[in-house]
């Protein structure tokens, strides 16, 4: 199986670390950029080259809703909305729908645990699976 | 082929359905006579597009495919003179009245002989009409697409070649398989990639979507045509994928090209195989979905467009706009295909057993549930419900996570999902009749909706976890984040006797210290349960639980390692509520003197040891732990029903005994499964009950001071 690329925006350095962590435990995928808001995330999509982007919605300077906004239509990776502010049908939840996340995982309700092992059968990585249309991995844990 | 569907309407509805077409024809011809003198009256023009429309609806309703589709085209064009500023000639005019007497004519026909006319009947006119509208719409005609853009886009590279430099630390096979780069931004770019930085010119912005528009009209009339028999259709909507695929290239629509691709291949491949037309019915399913991914995208186009950078007000920001270019009928057949997708979830949550879990039916329905609810969403805003389009929404994002797994489907969302249904028909009815639209429900069904999440959190497992939850005195947002994973852990941890803790961490400072924060937290004996967001001030906290064996001091230590002035960690732990006298005896009260304070006989002596309260706690958690198990297991056989699930399993065989034999040998072995599993449960259950009667006795038989100074051990281990 070839390289996903992944690229984190969100502007806890904490969530990006542990993030990070996680997906470091997967021989498939790599994180390939790592920044703290929607603007610096424009500048940073070319070089980067994301498979897929875990967006974070509430950040100071470009917010996940407006990056998506600008984004969506442009560029091919899947973008999933990873907040801990959009429970299943509240407002933001339903506005990042509406402007085409491809999923929404609300952090950190198991979804983001930080717990490695556990993690490995969690949500987000199912997410990432299914959206870049990758076999599932087993890891003994 | 044409198909029979008047004998399955209420001879009734029937007749209503045909007086009501007749007088929309007369309404219509009677407005196109009177533009005949004066074309610009642009109020008639409203009245004939109305007459049209409410036609065009009202035989599909009946189900006459072939005189919808020829209304639908005619409504193209009549749309180009309504929204486009398009002048009507007066050879449209005289199409159109052509396109009228054709309806009635055909309507008679099948008023007499009770079936659709045949397609070719209204074949040569629907050519006229596509001709015309793409003669007149205004980004094919007055300017050219390729004309504007071409000149920005030669200096731009060729789509597909990759133009960033990949990191050094990717492979050669990651930067084949990576997206190729979007190479076809509108504004030249230093980086290469596309002007996401550089807003798009809003006029190329306006004219592909004019462009786009028309080409999703297409799409859907020639839908309609293959779905009455005209194979044809496929090869025009290849050519339509093309075509726009190109435009979308310039643009750097890339979604859209991937779904304008698949579209192209699909029916490439359909086209070449020739397939018979009894095929139609697996492909149409399919193509809908893409027009839907297609509109989709175009609402995305759209909304990167804010109204005031558009030349033209916010015409193009105005999804209703795009919407009557497509299908806003398809909201009837979507509601009613939205209660069939509850139906059948209703089914499967009844057999939950271990196949339909394994199959992922359920996901699978909640997916399209979710693509229906998107298109209704569309429906609803393009009549103007805004309530009943955020419900709408609010309902797709519950379906898109059940598909995702990350809600599951019950008769909570099935029924209100049924409600749902009954009132944005009944609201969508109305506005279509003409009438104000009961909305009284809607801020109350959204409410309903959004509390989904929670509700499905009361059922008993859940009430059994929040009680052992209460056994420590926790922050109660700890509740709100326990998966069954993380209460499994906690159970164990309970189990195993071990010390829980919570660590409010500030970990935005110090990178050096959030890694070694974290290193730590997947450290041997540290077991991490689950964490919640705090915030405070204008700082965002983790609150981190998590059980160990290890002391309070050892912790300590750790944490002081890290965080030496002690700035960005706090340690508190956890106490059990249960706990005998815990303020009149502070922790650090040594052992030597609550033991003399007890009357202290028991130290070595046959009195109560700490063991037989640890095997209390013990033997608790085992039950409740036992009890979830057994509930969970009892529900699903309950829900069984067996009788039916073995007439489904022969109905669906077919007479093939063999495989009879194989499905039932596989349902009754989950069956024997689960019986085993509640066997062996019942076995753990008494012995649970054996040791807590042994220590319940033993307890009896013991002095109070016997009993206060073991639990005070329990709870506070010498350091």
């Amino acid at each position: 199986m070839s390289l996903k690329r992944i690229m984190l925006v969100d502007d806890s350095s904490t969530m990006r670390l542990v993030i990070r962590n996680l997906i470091n435990t997967d021989p498939n995928l790599v994180v390939t950029g790592s920044v703290e808001n929607g603007a610096q995330a424009l500048e940073e999509l070319a070089h980067a080259q994301p498979d897929l982007i875990l967006l974070g919605i509430e950040m100071p300077g470009m917010d996940g809703i407006e990056f998506l906004r600008r984004v969506r239509s442009k560029i091919q990776a899947k973008i999933v909305v990873l907040s801990s502010v959009v429970p299943a049908g509240s407002p933001k939840a339903v506005q990042a729908l509406c402007l085409g996340a491809d999923a929404i995982i609300s952090k950190p309700s198991g979804a983001v645990s930080f717990d490695l092992k556990e993690a490995r059968g969690s949500e987000l990585f199912a997410t990432i699976y299914r959206l870049l249309g990758m076999e599932a991995l087993q890891i003994p844990a | 082929m044409a198909e029979s569907r008047r004998s399955s309407e209420p001879e009734e509805v029937w007749s209503l359905l045909a007086q009501e077409g007749k007088r929309n024809l007369a309404s219509a011809k009677e407005a196109l006579l009177k533009l005949k003198q004066d074309p610009d009256d642009a109020e008639r023009v409203e009245v004939l597009f109305r007459a049209v429309h409410s036609f065009r609806g009202g035989v599909r309703m009946m189900g006459l495919g072939v005189v919808g589709l020829l209304a639908h085209h005619a409504e193209d064009l009549i749309a180009l003179a309504r929204d486009d500023g398009v002048a009507l000639q007066s050879e449209m005019i005289d199409l159109l009245l052509k396109v009228l007497d054709r309806s009635q004519a055909m309507l008679g026909q099948i008023l007499a002989e009770g079936h659709d006319a045949e397609p070719d009947q209204a074949a040569g006119l629907i050519e006229d009409l596509q001709r015309m509208i793409v003669q007149n719409t205004p980004s094919s005609n007055s300017q050219p697409l390729h004309g504007s853009v071409a000149p920005a886009i030669q200096s731009q590279p060729v789509s597909g070649v990759r133009v960033a430099e990949p990191t050094n630390a990717l492979t050669e096979s990651t930067i084949e398989t990576s997206p190729p780069a979007v190479a076809a931004g509108i504004q030249p770019n230093p980086r290469g990639t596309c002007s996401l930085t550089v807003p798009d010119d809003p006029r190329s912005v306006a004219e592909f979507l004019v462009r786009a528009g028309s080409g999703l009209g297409q799409l859907h009339a020639a839908l309609d045509a293959l779905a009455v028999g005209m194979p044809d259709a496929l090869a025009q909507i290849q050519s339509m994928a093309n075509d726009l695929k190109g435009a979308a290239e310039r643009m750097g629509y890339q979604r859209l090209v991937a779904v304008l691709d698949e579209l192209d291949r699909t029916t490439r491949a359909d086209a070449q195989t020739d397939a018979p037309s009894n095929e139609t019915a697996e492909r149409l399913p399919r193509l809908k979905n893409v027009e839907l991914e297609i509109f989709e995208e175009l609402t995305h186009i759209q909304a990167r467009t804010a109204p005031q950078e558009t030349p033209e007000g916010n015409r193009w920001t105005d999804v209703g706009w795009l919407f009557r270019h497509w299908d806003a009928e398809r909201v009837v057949a979507d509601l009613a295909r939205l209660s069939e997708i509850a139906d059948v979830l209703d089914q499967l949550t009844g057999h939950s057993t271990v196949e339909v879990m394994v199959s992922g039916q359920s996901e699978k329905s909640a997916q399209e549930a979710m693509v229906l609810l998107k298109a209704i969403y569309y429906s609803c805003i393009f009549y103007h419900l805004d309530q009943a389009a955020h419900l709408s929404l609010t309902l797709a994002d519950i379906y898109g996570r059940v598909a995702q797994g990350e809600l599951i489907a019950n008769d909570v969302l099935t029924r209100l999902t049924r409600t749902c249904v009954t009132n944005l028909s009944g609201a969508i009815d109305a506005v279509r009749a003409g009438i104000a639209p009961p909305l009284g429900e809607f801020a109350k069904l959204i409410e309903q909706a959004q509390n989904f999440m929670y509700l499905r959190t009361d059922g008993p497992v859940f009430q059994v976890t929040r009680s052992v939850l209460d056994v420590l005195r926790l922050p109660a947002a700890f509740k709100e984040v326990m998966t069954p994973e993380a209460m499994t852990k906690f159970d164990r941890a309970l189990q195993a006797g071990e010390r829980f803790f919570t660590v409010l961490a500030d970990l935005e400072r110090d990178y050096t210290l959030s890694s070694a924060f974290l290193e730590w937290s997947y450290s041997e004996g540290i077991h991490l349960i689950t964490n919640i967001t705090v915030h405070r001030y204008d700082r965002t906290l983790f609150n981190f639980l998590l059980a160990t064996p290890q002391s309070r001091k050892e912790i300590l230590a750790a944490l002081v390692q890290m965080d030496p002035q002690w700035q960005y960690l706090t340690l508190e732990e956890c106490v059990s509520r249960e706990q005998v006298d815990l303020k009149a005896k502070p922790e650090e009260k040594p052992a030597q003197e609550i033991e003399a304070e007890a009357g202290a006989t028991v130290r070595g002596g046959a009195g109560v040891s700490t063991e037989v309260i640890e095997n209390i706690s013990e033997t608790l958690s085992t039950l409740v732990a036992d009890h979830a198990t057994m509930h969970r297991v009892v529900t699903r056989l309950a829900d069984q029903d067996i009788l039916e699930a073995v007439l489904c399993i022969i109905q669906g065989a077919e007479g093939d005994g063999t495989r009879v034999h194989r499905e039932l040998e596989n349902y009754l072995k989950e069956w024997i499964e689960s019986v085993y599993t509640l066997g062996q449960v019942e076995s753990r259950v008494g012995t649970s009950l054996g040791q807590l009667r042994l220590a319940t006795r033993t307890l009896q038989l013991a002095p109070v001071s016997d009993v206060l100074h073991p639990l005070h051990r329990t709870a506070h281990e010498p350091d």
